[in-house]
C-alpha cells in the first residue's frame, strides 16, 4: 500500500509541474512580445512605454527566457504567486487564501447534494425500471444538458425575483449573519450540484446493472438471502466504486462551473475574482488562480486514486 | 449487400420518437441556420430603442425585441450561426488533433506514448473553462481563439479513443498483413488502421458539438467568448438578465435554444452509437 502511495504522489506532482510549464509556456512560447501582448496592444501603439517596461520588469520579462522559467518554478515551490498588476504591493496569493474557502464551500455544498440525491436516485432507476427508470433518465439527461449559468438563471428569476424565497446573490459571513449565510447558499449549490448530479446517479445505474448482472448476486439470492438484502448490503456497496472514481473528476468540472455560477449570484469566490481579472487582463492573478485550481484538480484526484485503492485492493497492483 | 442491409436494420431499431425529435431539430437549426439571408426578418444588430421590450407576438417582431430593440427570432437565428461554427470549428480542430496524437502514440514506438499521452493528461488536469479563461487573457477574446482553444481542449477524448482503439488492432492479423505488404507505417495508419477504429470516433462527434455549444455559451455568457455586438446565445442569457423581471422571454428563448440544441445533440450521439458501435450500448436507455 505504502508504494502504491508514493507512486501515485510521485505522478501527482510530475504532473503538476508539467501543468505549471504549460502555463509558463501559454505565455512565453507566443510569437511577439508577451508585455505588448498583455497590454492589448499588438499594433495599437498606443502603449506607452513605460507601461511595457512596468509589466516586463514584475513579469522578468527582460531575462533570459531559461532564468525566467527556473525563477518561476521556484518561486511556485516557496509560494510564491507574485502580485497583481493592479495593485502591486498585495501577494496574489492573499487575493486567493481570502477568495478560495468561499468557492471550496459551494463545490463541497454542491458535491453533498450531488451525492446524496444522485446515488439514490441511480439506485432507484436501476432496482425499480420501467417508467420510474425511464422518468429518472429523462430528469438526468436534461440535468447534464443544461448549463449552469441557465439554471443559476431561471432559479434567480423563480426563487428570488418572483417568489421572494431566497436572496438573488451575494455574500454574508457565517459569523456576522449565519442565518443570510445559508440563504444565500441555497440556490447557487443546488444549482451547480444539478450536472454532477445527473452524472453521479446515470453512473450509478449503470453500475448497479452491472452489479445485478453477476454471479456472486445469483449466488446470494439462491441461499435464501432476501432480495432487498442482497440489494441493501451487497450490491450498492460494489457498485460504489466506479461512481466514487466519477465523483472525483467532476469535483474537477465543479471547480470550473463555479466560474459561471459565482457570476450569476455574485458569490464572492475565486471564480469571480477570476473574472475580473481576465476582463482588466490582470495576468498575475490570473495565472495564479489557473495554477491553484489545477493543484487542486490534480490533489482531488490524486485523493480518489488513494480511495479507489482503498475501496479495490485489485486496483493497488 | 447483405451488411448495408443489416446496418439499416441497426439504424431503424436506434431510433425512436424522442431521438427522432432531435435529430429533426438539429436538420431545423442547420437548414435555418443556411437560410437566413433570405428570410425576410430584421437585422439582427438593427436598434430600435423606440420599440425595446417588445413581447413575443409585436407586430413586426415575432419574438418581440431586447432592451435595444433588437429583433429576438434575429438574433436568435444569427447566434445559431455563430454557435454551429464556432462547435463546427472547435470539433474539427479536436478530431484532428487528437487523432493525430492517438494515432502516432499507438502506432510508434514507447516515446510517442509518453510524449502524446501525457500531453493528454495535461491537457485534462484544467477544468476547460479555466484553461479557456487563460488563453483569452493573453489572446483577447473572439471567435479564432474560441475555435483553437476548445479544439485543444476537446482533442483528448479523441486521442486516448484513438489510441485505445489502435493499440488493440496493431497486432491483429490484418494490420501486420498490410505492413508485410510493404505499405509504409503512415499509409498502414491511415489506410488501414483508420477505417478500423472509426466508428467510436465518429459517436464522439455530436457529443463535442454538444460540449462545444456549452463551453462557448458559457464563455459568452462570461463576456469572454463571442465579442458583442455579435449575437451569441450565450451573451443574449447575460443580456436579458438585467430586463427578465419586465420580460422574462429575454431569457427563457436563449435559454430553451440552448438546451435543446444541446440535448439534440447528445440524442443524435445516442442514435449514432446503438447505430455504429452497438457494443458500447446501455449507457442511457432514452
Amino acid at each position: 500500500m505504502a508504494r502504491f502511495v508514493l507512486k501515485r504522489l510521485g505522478l501527482g506532482i510530475v504532473l503538476l509541474w508539467l501543468v505549471v510549464t504549460v502555463v509558463f509556456l501559454a505565455l512565453h512560447a507566443v510569437p511577439g512580445d508577451p508585455a505588448a501582448i498583455l497590454l492589448g496592444s499588438e499594433g495599437a501603439g498606443s502603449v506607452t512605454p513605460e507601461a511595457l517596461a512596468r509589466v516586463r520588469s514584475q513579469l522578468g520579462l527582460d531575462k533570459p527566457i531559461l532564468v525566467q522559467y527556473t525563477d518561476y518554478l521556484l518561486r511556485l515551490v516557496r509560494f510564491d504567486l507574485g502580485t497583481s498588476f493592479r495593485s502591486t504591493d498585495v501577494p496574489v496569493l492573499s487575493y486567493i487564501s481570502d477568495r478560495l474557502p468561499k468557492t471550496l464551500e459551494l463545490v463541497f455544498a454542491a458535491a453533498l447534494l450531488a451525492v446524496m440525491v444522485g446515488i439514490p436516485l441511480g439506485a432507484l432507476a436501476a432496482r425499480i425500471g420501467g417508467l420510474v427508470d425511464t422518468l429518472i433518465s429523462s430528469l438526468t439527461t436534461l440535468g447534464i444538458s443544461m448549463p449552469v449559468y441557465v439554471i443559476g438563471t431561471i432559479f434567480v428569476l423563480v426563487f428570488s425575483l418572483q417568489w421572494g424565497m431566497f436572496p438573488a446573490g451575494g455574500y454574508a459571513t457565517l459569523e456576522a449573519n449565519p442565518v443570510g449565510h445559508f440563504q444565500r447558499l441555497v440556490l447557487p449549490a443546488i444549482a451547480l450540484s444539478f450536472g454532477i448530479g445527473s452524472v453521479v446517479a446515470r453512473m450509478t445505474r449503470s453500475s448497479v446493472l452491472e452489479t445485478v448482472a453477476q454471479d456472486w448476486v445469483r449466488t446470494a439470492r439462491s441461499q435464501g438471502l432476501p432480495r432487498a438484502q442482497v440489494f441493501r448490503r451487497h450490491v450498492i456497496r460494489n457498485s460504489l466504486t466506479p461512481v466514487v472514481t466519477t465523483l472525483g473528476l467532476e469535483i474537477g468540472t465543479l471547480l470550473g462551473s463555479t466560474v459561471l455560477i459565482e457570476r450569476v449570484f455574485t458569490w464572492p469566490g475565486m471564480g469571480s475574482l477570476l473574472i475580473d481579472a481576465v476582463n482588466a487582463r490582470d495576468y498575475p492573478v490570473v495565472q495564479g488562480i489557473v495554477i491553484v485550481i489545477a493543484a487542486l484538480f490534480i490533489l482531488i484526484n490524486l485523493i480518489v486514486d488513494l480511495l479507489y485503492g482503498v475501496l479495490d485492493p485489485r486496483a493497488r497492483q | 449487400m447483405k451488411t448495408t442491409s443489416r446496418s439499416v436494420r441497426r439504424l431503424r431499431r436506434s431510433l425512436n420518437p424522442i431521438r427522432m425529435g432531435g435529430a429533426i431539430f438539429i436538420l431545423l437549426i442547420v437548414v435555418l441556420t443556411l437560410a437566413v439571408p433570405l428570410l425576410a426578418i430584421p437585422d439582427p444588430l438593427a436598434q430600435d430603442i423606440a420599440n425595446s421590450l417588445q413581447p413575443i407576438g409585436s407586430p413586426g417582431h415575432v419574438l418581440g425585441t431586447d432592451r435595444f430593440g433588437r429583433d429576438m427570432l434575429s438574433r436568435l437565428l444569427f447566434g445559431a450561426r455563430i454557435e454551429l461554427v464556432v462547435a463546427l470549428g472547435a470539433t474539427a480542430v479536436a478530431l484532428v488533433l487528437g487523432v493525430t496524437l492517438g494515432m502516432l502514440g499507438g502506432f510508434l514506438g514507447a516515446l510517442a506514448e509518453t510524449l502524446t499521452m501525457r500531453t493528454v493528461d495535461v491537457i485534462l488536469a484544467f477544468p476547460p473553462i479555466v484553461l479557456a479563461l487563460l488563453i483569452v487573457t493573453i489572446y483577447g477574446p473572439g471567435v479564432s481563439t474560441l475555435i483553437i482553444t476548445m479544439g485543444i481542449l476537446f482533442s483528448p477524448r479523441f486521442a486516448r479513443l484513438t489510441y485505445g482503439q489502435v493499440v488493440t488492432v496493431k497486432h491483429l492479423e490484418y494490420v501486420e498483413a498490410a505492413r508485410v505488404f510493404g505499405n509504409s507505417p503512415l499509409r498502414t495508419m491511415l489506410a488501414v488502421v483508420l477505417p478500423n477504429v472509426s466508428a467510436p470516433i465518429i459517436v464522439q462527434l455530436p457529443l463535442t458539438l454538444a460540449t462545444s455549444i456549452l463551453l462557448e455559451s458559457g464563455l459568452s455568457y462570461l463576456g469572454l467568448g463571442v465579442v458583442p455586438p455579435t449575437p451569441s446565445w450565450g451573451l443574449m442569457v447575460a443580456d436579458g438578465q438585467r430586463d427578465m423581471i419586465a420580460n422574462p422571454s429575454l431569457v427563457a428563448l436563449p435559454s430553451a435554444v440552448i438546451v435543446a440544441t444541446i440535448l439534440a445533440f447528445g440524442l443524435l450521439g445516442d442514435i449514432l452509437r446503438d447505430w455504429l458501435d452497438p457494443r458500447r450500448g446501455m449507457a442511457s436507455n432514452l
